[in-house]
């Protein structure tokens, strides 16, 4: 049924201005004015491409995980259409990478109403966004003589560049250019992890030596894949990527597919056979009622276990380790908790019915091979690591690490050729911060030690963070935890004293700078782009700049080279070279890789887009463990598969954590603040909320883009169970708050959530009105700054709270 | 030329990126209010309460990309009143500008929403199948553009020989209302047509 | 639930009340030929209010330029005939119009039985526009007999004002009441096709359940206001309007009626405009 409630001439209402104006002009035969809507000097697109239309390669270089080359019509020096990858799509091995709808809306995105123009200086309070116009110059005089002032008065400890990934595509533009700076003036404040893979990125070694999973395409192989809170239709959404390959691997094998995760994502829809739902934070606990079957049914793979792995059961133990310490005495119930994982015991947990969990472990046990694949959703909560590990437990105790058609429990591999980055030389600061802790290296830095806040090189930190570094990046408030919380911290010019952002937009972050740089976007700059990092196919674009600079913006690296001019230190950073010098230069390092290149990076952009393919078959991750153990130990200190590992048993021990937070020596489940089990602070936010990654935005990137904000709006998911509760209809304005702050969206009451729980697709642009009450949906008002007990991570998944309708 | 061209959806490769609409509002620079191609979401399902506190359901949702089937027996080409729409003789079922007087009638009748009025012109416009594309043997931007590629496109009778028959399934309408030139590959979730078990559950998007 | 589709609205409104006046009015001439009573003025207004609801059809369209085109599509578009045959209603009562001021007392001309035939034929193919089998709301008799009682109940209550008017001082009493006779038992039959109409159109609206929306629901959620207000008002106006038109025919003073027949146009149209927009307002298209 259509739904639309009236008549179709409703739209715009009939008896408009327009109509009026068109009426009269039957009468009296005058022409109608016909309305505007450039802005920007956008025009429209000429179906027909004529000659004075040229065509130029360049690349969408957001963090989705492919690397999309873009084709570019421009005109009259505006850009009038994007294309992608036409080249040809008959083979699997050099098939079309095409973009998404993100990278299609390039043109509404460069001319958007958000675009910076010039160099600004903050006028108001940090946040308010009100700035004022000032010359290059005195932004970088002021920019220079603010570094030079905080380098000599703290050191350069204090001077820190924030995770920012707007730009991961490319070579002389990515953020690598800013350590090649510093490390020519002392240096600065290093971060570990991700906010994207901090749990798994950590956890993940202690069991296997590294992170690792077979390519997506090896499911051919597989009798029965499970994702575990992967939803590659939503995150790896490119044509190239691992969406192509899932949909190419299901219709060649027909295998089937279960899915786990709170919300029946686009992947379920088209991929699962079946669904099952479960609570945010309790996939750890699902994992030990699955182990409980399979171990006590007889399908664990006692030779696998005892032959490669550490800490299955007692014979395979490290000698040191007190009796009752092995995974087996954890599942059974023989352990220190004296609890037996049933599938009872996991039912109250997860919210999983009992018989679906038996039904679950069966088929895994029996099915020969079975390939697991976790997404960076159940490890980006409160006890990720815990979760991590543990689904990695289901490939393991059934034999189907390092087989083809198996996988490690891990996320998808991937492929590419490694072309190399801008050199960076050293930094002499050793020291380095868990990515996420950066607000409290500006609050409280001396609190943190190498016990209490993973601080490494150092045992203590010693001074704040003085100087904020953040280039095509939103991390400083928008993608960071607790909006609220972030900004009360930022906004005391005390503590951290000068913020400098490098962006395109005034994005939320951008608020916040003190000095603020408009830069070029892909499209108004030439470059190197390598395949993404998310993968299985290598491939290059030697880009050609389409237009110039919007207004004042300039190339990133240029802005470094006069930076460094400002220094002192210009002749090092730059080897005399300028901008496109460093470009032919960095394209000849990447000759020695593959000389199969054409001889200048000139030739290579007439060409474009350059592709390699595949390799010969799918990866299987640890396959050379899997066939000789003895001769290709993994990087672990057994050289085998910890399940129980000594070094995390031995952190346990040594680490100071907050009550509640648990590190554990194997991959147990263990109930979290604000998790599933949280009765009381149920009482007063009795949902759980997640924050999908959707398809509107690459995070934060494209959220300002109209055309997307309309095929896909944000949306807060809420089940027809909770939203009839409460009045809330389909398509209601509602608030979501609890103690840390209030957001506002539209709601979509779909049953594709689970009861008990919301999700508000993360990335949504935080602005707070005078209130501090956000009226864009972004769910960071209502996270936490508490990281995750090893990784110290972002536990941006694991929130309670409340809804109402507005 | 193609003489009766049609398109093929295959469901089963459909994620509902939506990919396909943003590639024809960027060729065609479509205003708001204006899609040429829109992809449904059909959504059902419900969640029973257990006993022991814990859920069963059976939700399922599947997409559906649609832009106009430039039918056989175009409900819109019958009821315009000026035959501004009218069908040419490469199947292709498209607007005449010169005698539009946008009446929205075509908009009334036709049951996937292919006629789209145009406020700034006053007159309707829709899927021309990318009439200028065709013309030189390439394929319209929606195929091009599917990351999955789950759109085809061709001449209906060699799409039904490689896909077999046209199959119809919820929230498609009755085919003998319009004979649409659409074929769709149903995935697993498929609902037969007619059936009340779900509903379009993204009418703010399209 | 309430269309803004106001210039449709008044566009079958008023032409549908002009038809009905035309149509009454001139069965009344043949009904009462030679007796005296005037019936001078209907057919004017019928032109006028034929004109006023055209262009109010104009500002529906996009490019009202182009109307000339509508009539191009005769062979299979219920829209442009309707177009033509409205056109020709408005021509045929205009040429009535300039036929009686050169002969004013004439009967059953030509002409009159044509402009009847063509009125009715108006009002019928307005109906078929609406048969459209992708819109299951209107696809139903419902929306026949809801044009047609429209015709009836606006067109008897206007002839009741303009020909209690023109008769206030007549001498032929008893064809005045005849007449009035006439009037009352045409709203009251365009009462009754309105009635049923609302029965069908609740049948056709519960039939329209796809895909998650029934538009009886819907109307049960949001309507109910104005369907009762749409009722209150036509009954009230009818009844208003019987009650004084059967005073008028015992009394035979047709001078009666014109107040009540002023305050039931009022009441009628407005119902019946409330209705309109409730018609329009419950479109609902079946596919995607």
């Amino acid at each position: 049924m259509s739904n639309k409630k009236s008549a179709p001439s409703e739209k715009k209402g009939s008896v408009s201005r327009r109509n009026v104006l068109k009426w009269t002009a039957a009468l009296g035969g005058v022409a109608s004015i016909s309305g505007g809507g450039l802005f920007y000097g956008l025009k429209k697109a000429n179906c027909q491409p004529n000659s004075d239309e040229k065509v130029v390669w360049a690349t969408c270089n957001v963090n989705c995980g492919s690397r999309c080359p873009i084709q570019v019509h421009v005109r009259d020096g505006h850009v009038v259409r994007i294309e992608t990858d036409n080249t040809g799509d008959e083979d699997f091995k050099k098939h079309e990478v095409r973009a998404c709808l993100r990278g299609r809306s390039t043109r509404r995105w460069i001319y958007s109403p958000e675009r910076l123009k010039y160099p600004m200086k903050r006028v108001g309070k940090r946040g308010e966004g009100k700035f004022e116009r000032i010359s290059w110059d005195e932004a970088l005089d002021t920019i220079a003589s603010g570094l030079r002032r905080i380098i000599d008065t703290y050191g350069n400890e204090s001077v820190y560049s924030h995770y920012a990934t707007g730009v991961l595509g490319g070579t002389v533009s990515r953020r690598e250019g800013f350590w090649r700076l510093m490390n020519q003036l002392g240096g600065t404040l290093n971060y570990y992890n991700s906010y994207s893979t901090a749990q798994i990125s950590t956890a993940l070694p202690y069991t296997y030596g590294k992170k690792n999973g077979n390519h997506i395409s090896d499911i051919v192989n597989s009798k029965l894949v499970i994702f575990f809170g992967n939803n590659p239709a939503a995150t790896r959404m490119s044509g190239g990527g691992t969406i192509y390959d899932l949909v190419h691997a299901k219709k060649k094998s027909g295998v089937k597919v279960i899915v786990v995760d709170p919300r029946y994502t686009d992947t379920a829809a088209t991929f699962a056979d079946e669904w099952i739902p479960i609570r945010p934070g309790t996939d750890a606990a699902l994992v030990a009622g699955l182990a409980h079957v399979i171990i006590s049914e007889g399908m664990a793979d006692e030779d696998f276990l005892s032959k490669f792995c550490v800490g299955y059961d007692d014979s395979t133990m490290p000698s040191d380790i007190p009796t009752g310490n092995s995974y087996k005495d954890y599942i059974l119930g023989t352990g220190r908790d004296k609890t037996a994982k049933t599938p009872k015991w996991a039912e109250k947990i997860t919210g999983i019915p009992a018989d679906t969990i038996k039904k679950l472990a069966r088929e895994i046990g029996t099915a020969k091979p079975c390939a697991i694949f976790q997404g960076w959703g159940p490890q980006r909560q409160a006890c990720g690591e815990q979760t991590a590990r543990a689904i990695c437990m289901l490939s393991i105790l059934t034999g189907n690490v390092g087989i083809s058609g198996g996988n490690t429990g891990d996320r998808e591999g991937s492929y590419g050729i490694p072309f190399p980055r801008i050199p960076m030389g050293t930094n002499p600061v050793k020291t380095s911060i868990p990515v996420f802790t950066w607000t409290k290296a500006i609050d409280d830095p001396t609190s943190m030690t190498d016990l209490t806040d993973g601080v490494r090189g150092k045992k203590r930190l010693e001074k704040p963070i003085k100087f904020l570094w953040s280039y095509a990046g939103n991390a400083i408030i928008n993608q960071h935890s607790d909006c609220g919380r972030t900004a009360e911290i930022l906004q005391d010019e005390s503590k951290c004293e000068m913020i400098v952002v490098l962006d395109n937009y005034m994005t939320s972050s951008a608020k916040f700078a003190d000095i603020l740089l408009p830069c070029c976007t892909a499209l108004e700059e030439e470059d190197i782009i390598q395949q993404g990092y998310a993968v299985e196919m290598a491939y290059m674009v030697a880009s050609t700049q389409a237009i110039k600079p919007f207004f004042e913006s300039r190339s990133f690296f240029d802005i470094l080279i006069d930076l460094s001019k400002r220094m002192g230190v210009e002749k090092k950073f730059t080897l005399g070279m300028d901008r496109s010098q460093w470009v032919e230069y960095m394209y000849q390092r990447c000759r020695e890789i593959k000389s199969d290149l054409p001889p200048t990076f000139k030739d290579a952009q007439k060409i474009g887009l350059i592709k390699w393919g595949r390799p010969n078959k799918p990866k299987v991750a640890f396959e050379d463990f899997r066939k000789n153990p003895e001769a290709n130990p993994l990087k672990t200190p057994s050289g085998k598969i910890e399940i129980f590992s000594k070094r995390l048993w031995d952190i346990s021990k040594a680490w100071k954590l907050p009550k509640g937070d648990v590190i554990t020596a194997l991959p147990e489940y263990h109930s979290t603040w604000e998790g599933a089990e949280d009765e009381k602070g149920k009482q007063k936010y009795p949902l759980q909320l997640i924050g999908h990654h959707y398809k509107q935005r690459t995070h934060s990137s494209y959220g300002n883009v109209d055309w997307l904000q309309k095929v896909a709006p944000q949306e807060l998911w809420i089940n027809p169970v909770d939203a009839e509760k409460r009045g809330i209809k389909h398509g209601d304005s509602v608030k979501v708050f609890n103690d840390r702050g209030q957001t506002q969206a539209k709601a979509k009451v779909t049953p594709r959530i689970m009861p008990g729980v919301m999700t508000l697709p993360q990335g949504a642009w935080f602005k707070p009105d005078t209130d501090g009450i956000d009226k864009g949906g972004c769910i960071n008002t209502l996270t936490s700054h508490h990281p995750s007990p090893l990784a110290k991570g972002n536990p941006q998944h694991t929130n309670l709270v409340e809804v109402a309708k507005l | 030329m193609l003489k009766r061209p049609a398109f093929y959806i295959d469901t089963t490769a459909c994620t509902g990126c939506k990919t396909c609409m943003i590639a024809c509002i960027d060729k065609h620079d479509l205003p708001d209010g204006v899609l040429y191609r829109r992809v449904s979401e059909y959504t059902g399902g419900a969640w029973t309460r257990l006993e022991a506190g814990t859920y069963e359901q059976n939700v399922f949702s599947y997409y559906l990309s649609i832009s106009c089937n430039h039918c056989q027996n175009p409900i819109c080409v019958r009821s315009c009143p000026t035959t501004a729409m009218h069908k040419d003789a490469n199947g292709i079922v498209s607007v005449d500008h010169d005698k539009c007087v946008g009446c929205r009638y075509c908009e009334w009748g036709c049951p996937y929403s292919a006629p789209q009025f145009n406020e700034k012109l006053g007159k309707m416009t829709k899927c021309d199948f990318c009439r200028d594309d065709l013309e030189q043997g390439k394929a319209p931007a929606c195929v091009t553009a599917c990351p999955t590629r789950a759109l085809h496109y061709g001449e209906y009778a060699e799409l039904v020989a490689k896909f077999g028959e046209a199959q119809i399934i919820a929230p498609m309408p009755d085919p003998s209302i319009t004979q649409p030139n659409l074929l769709v590959k149903p995935g697993r979730n498929a609902q037969p047509a007619g059936s009340k078990n779900g509903k379009i559950s993204n009418p703010e998007e399209v | 639930m309430f269309s803004s589709e106001w210039s449709l609205v008044l566009f079958t409104v008023l032409t549908q009340a002009a038809v009905g006046i035309v149509v009454i009015s001139e069965f009344t001439r043949l009904l009462l030929k030679n007796s005296g009573a005037h019936l001078k003025w209907q057919a004017p207004a019928a032109c006028a209010l034929t004109a006023l609801g055209l262009l109010f059809s104009l500002t529906h369209l996009g490019t009202p330029l182009h109307s000339v085109f509508t009539i191009l599509n005769l062979g299979s578009s219920w829209l442009s005939r309707e177009i033509l045959v409205v056109g020709c209603f408005f021509a045929v009562i205009l040429l009535l119009v300039l036929q009686r001021r050169k002969a004013p007392e004439k009967g059953a001309t030509p002409l009159a039985i044509a402009s009847i035939v063509v009125g009715l034929g108006a009002v019928f193919i307005m109906t078929r526009v609406y048969l459209l089998p992708t819109v299951p709301v209107w696809n139903s008799i419902a929306t026949t007999f809801g044009f047609f009682g429209t015709m009836l109940l606006s067109g008897s209550v206007a002839c009741g004002l303009i020909g209690s008017l023109e008769n206030r001082s007549a001498k032929n009493a008893e064809s005045c009441s005849s007449m009035a006779g006439v009037f009352c038992v045409s709203a009251l039959v365009g009462l009754a096709l309105k009635f049923i109409g609302i029965v069908l159109s609740m049948i056709a609206l519960n039939n329209t359940d796809n895909y998650g929306m029934n538009a009886l629901h819907m109307v049960a959620d949001k309507g109910v206001d104005g369907l009762v207000a749409w009722i209150v008002m036509v009954c009230a106006g009818i009844g208003l309007f019987s009650w004084f038109a059967l005073k008028a025919m015992g009394t035979k003073q047709i001078k009666l009626i014109a107040s009540p027949a002023l305050c039931a146009l009022a009441l009628v149209l407005a119902g019946e405009i409330i209705g309109r927009l409730m018609f329009y307002g419950t479109y609902m298209r079946i596919g995607i």
